[in-house]
């Protein structure tokens, strides 16, 4: 479906909408739409943040317990 | 024809006789050249040829007797000063008288030769040779050659039944060190006439072979010392002097050093005496050798020793040096983990804060919340209706909640007053 979209271009998208909101420049019906849109794009982008939090979590864990020996 | 007065041979010999008897018969003393001494050792007498000579030239020359008591007479006298005997080529002063006999004919008869002139002459003759010697640039020539550090390898000149070839050969042999000489020996006259030519022949066959020979050793001795005065000769010292081998000299004798000796590369009293030489210098070589050995061993020994501490030091350094390079890089590691881990974290966190805001804004922005807090939105023929203008009584107007719609009929429309506007 639309997990093509980045966190960057979802991100991106998000904010335009909300300055357009803020902006009043768009009419009640769209508004609706936008609404969803960006609800949309905010569950993408707090999905794709929180499996990017988990994974870094993860790696850091790993790199954090990785061994270092001595090789003498 | 006039007869003419013929004599007998014996008449005419005979006058001569006489007149040669009277008017020569005077002692004279003369000064003459021994070229050739023809001494005849079973009757003891002598018959020498005398001669003067002027550029090499023979101007003068006559047979001598030297009767057997005359020559015993002055030869005791020429052994006592010269030590040497009366022979050939020397240069003498006779005293002598004229002698005709009428069968060996004209002779100088010698009753005596005075020995202390033949010294003056033959030490005259040991300077010229000398001097020669210098000119030519051959007299150090011997010296300047090289003995090697182990000469081991001798050309001995000498007789064998010669006490000094005894007394040579005894102490080399019955060295106590046991060292080992090769010794070759080339027979040659030691003393008197025959000496030169048989030295210089001596001397021609070792150069021959000089490659194989370390040194060559002259040695003589027993023969008392009379008859040395071969070793002043100019062709002797001149080969010796020019040979390319060390030439060593063992003469033995108490007098005057000869030519000889002074051209060779080292002369020596007595043979035994170069036999001491010879071991003196294996000894020098063995002393050597052994303190070398043991300076070896005590060097290596040292040399060893400072390398391992060397290696020793090194290596506790580079075990140092090592364990401090991973030190640090653990520390780099770590670092970097640190700092990748509060990147990551400062960046989720501020992606956390801006996605909050948006949702904040979204949730202000949405109508639903709007339509919560008591706002609606009301349409006429499905249009939103922003304002009172083109509403009449009677429309049907739709209204939107946040929970549902609803329809109702204008009544009145009532604009408010456009004062502030």
């Amino acid at each position: 479906m639309k997990t093509k979209l980045t966190y960057t271009d979802a991100f991106a998208e998000l904010q335009e909408i909300v300055i357009e909101m803020e902006n009043s420049e768009i009419g009640i019906d769209l508004l609706e739409s936008k609404v969803k849109r960006a609800s949309e794009l905010l569950k993408i982008c707090k999905d794709k943040l929180y499996t990017t939090e988990k994974n870094v979590e993860d790696v850091l864990n790993e790199i954090k317990d990785y061994p270092i020996k001595k090789d003498l | 024809m006039r007869s003419r007065p013929i004599f007998p041979l014996s008449k005419l010999t005979a006058a001569i006789e006489n007149v040669i008897n009277s008017y020569c018969s005077r002692i004279v003393w003369v000064k003459a050249e021994i070229v050739r001494l023809n001494y005849y050792s079973h009757t003891g007498h002598c018959f020498p040829e005398l001669v003067e000579k002027k550029d090499g030239k023979i101007i003068a020359e006559i047979r001598g007797n030297i009767w057997k008591p005359n020559f015993e007479e002055i030869n005791r006298k020429f052994k006592l000063v010269l030590n040497e005997d009366l022979g050939d080529d020397m240069s003498v002063v006779i005293q002598a008288t004229v002698t005709y006999h009428p069968v060996y004919g004209l002779a100088l008869n010698i009753l005596d030769i005075d020995p202390e002139f033949t010294l003056g002459e033959l030490a005259r003759q040991k300077m010229e040779t000398i001097k020669k010697l210098r000119e030519e640039n051959v007299f150090d020539s011997n010296k300047k050659t090289s003995l090697p550090l182990l000469p081991k390898t001798i050309a001995l000149i000498s007789v064998s039944s010669s006490k000094g070839y005894q007394d040579f050969i005894n102490v080399i042999e019955n060295n106590p060190q046991d060292y080992k000489f090769h010794i070759k020996l080339f027979p040659a006259v030691l003393q008197g006439e025959k000496a030169v030519t048989t030295i210089i022949e001596a001397l021609n066959r070792i150069n021959e072979h000089k490659k194989v020979f370390d040194a060559v050793v002259i040695v003589r001795g027993g023969g008392g010392e009379i008859g040395l005065s071969c070793y002043d000769n100019y062709n002797l010292a001149k080969t010796i002097a020019g040979f390319p081998l060390p030439v060593l000299t063992g003469i033995g004798h108490s007098s005057n050093e000869t030519v000889c000796e002074l051209v060779a590369y080292q002369s020596f009293i007595t043979p035994t005496r170069i036999a001491g030489f010879l071991l003196e210098q294996f000894h020098t070589f063995d002393t050597i050798l052994k303190e070398n050995t043991a300076s070896l061993s005590t060097g290596v020994e040292w040399l060893h020793n400072r390398e391992n501490a060397e290696l020793k030091e090194m290596s506790t350094h580079f075990a140092m040096a090592v364990s401090r390079n991973v030190k640090r890089a653990e520390n780099d590691i770590k670092y970097l983990i640190n700092s990748i881990a509060y990147s990551a974290g400062a960046l989720l966190k501020n992606d956390k804060a801006e996605l909050k805001n948006i949702s904040t804004s979204l949730h202000y922005l949405d109508p639903q919340t709007i339509l919560k807090r008591g706002f609606s939105i009301t349409r006429l023929h499905g249009k939103i209706v922003k304002g009172t203008t083109g509403i009449s009584p009677g429309d049907l107007l739709q209204t939107r909640f946040y929970d549902g719609e609803i329809e109702s009929r204008v009544e009145k429309v009532e604009e408010e007053k456009k004062s502030h506007k």
